[in-house]
């Protein structure tokens, strides 16, 4: 390996939270905003706890 | 209403819903830890952790890092500890599902991630293992528009330097016979970084 002595490996919450906003928009380049499955082996608990939804909403601030 | 009590309707209330996934990990993963289980963020929420690419569901996957398996009956104790219903490697809880799988598979040689939340450090599978496995179903067992765009979000991270990785590990990790996509890998390397150069 080249490289790992300089990885960052390791997060403060605060750290991580500014973070969000730059990794966010670098993906938002390449694909649609929301890459959720359209379905998996575990549809049935999650449409049913989740308003036929896989999940609960993303940020509102998304 | 006791301090973990407390703890949960906090998380239950976090508006983002990776921040409520990763609060809640790290009260889990401290329970477990105390009781002797190191667990590990695997799947759509490591992606998540990853991409901010708005990929998880409404469910955590975590496997123990811990050789010896956690006994049914005990795991359901210490997420009884939480208010969670169900069991006994599947609970609700916080309005999300918590999974605890099994044993973590990982041949990545860099380390996992750790991020300190509010309510623990958690830990997370490397990206370079995410990376690589996310680019699997792209392309195989055949092309797969869903799964491409994951690892397209995956590489775009990467290759922007928000999800800081080692190139050399994602290179031997893909050659490994086990996923066998270094071509591919590379392919969609160069497709994503053309694209970023092209809208830069």
């Amino acid at each position: 390996m080249s490289s790992t002595k300089a990885l960052k490996t390791d997060w403060t919450w605060e750290e991580w939270q500014q973070s969000r906003a730059a990794r966010r928009a670098a993906t938002l380049r390449v694909g649609p905003p929301v890459t959720r499955r359209k379905e998996s082996s575990s549809d049935r608990r999650l449409r049913a706890a989740f308003k036929g939804q896989r999940g609960p909403n993303f940020d509102s601030g998304r | 209403m006791d301090g973990t009590e407390q703890l949960v309707r906090d998380i239950e209330a976090t508006p983002s819903l990776l921040e409520r996934a990763l609060k809640l990990t790290g009260l889990v993963t401290r329970l477990f830890r105390e009781a002797g289980w190191d667990l590990v963020v695997v799947g759509g929420s490591a992606v998540e952790f990853y991409t901010e690419g708005a990929y998880m569901s409404g469910d955590i996957d975590l496997c123990r890092r811990t050789a010896a398996p956690i006994p049914l009956r005990r795991a359901q104790d210490l997420m009884g500890q939480l208010g969670a219903t169900g069991g006994p490697r599947s609970w609700k809880v916080a309005g999300l599902f918590v999974d605890v799988l099994g044993l973590l598979e990982n041949e990545a040689v860099t380390p996992c991630r750790t991020i300190t939340t509010p309510c623990g450090p958690i830990t997370i599978i490397p990206p370079e293992l995410a990376v690589v496995e996310r680019t699997l179903p792209a392309f195989y067992p055949k092309p797969d528009r869903e799964a491409r765009n994951v690892a397209r979000k995956m590489l775009t991270a990467c290759v922007r330097g928000s999800t800081p990785v080692d190139w050399d590990e994602i290179d031997r990790l893909a050659r490994l016979p086990a996923y066998n996509v270094a071509k591919e890998l590379a392919s969609l390397k160069k497709e994503v970084t053309r694209e970023l150069n092209q809208s830069a």
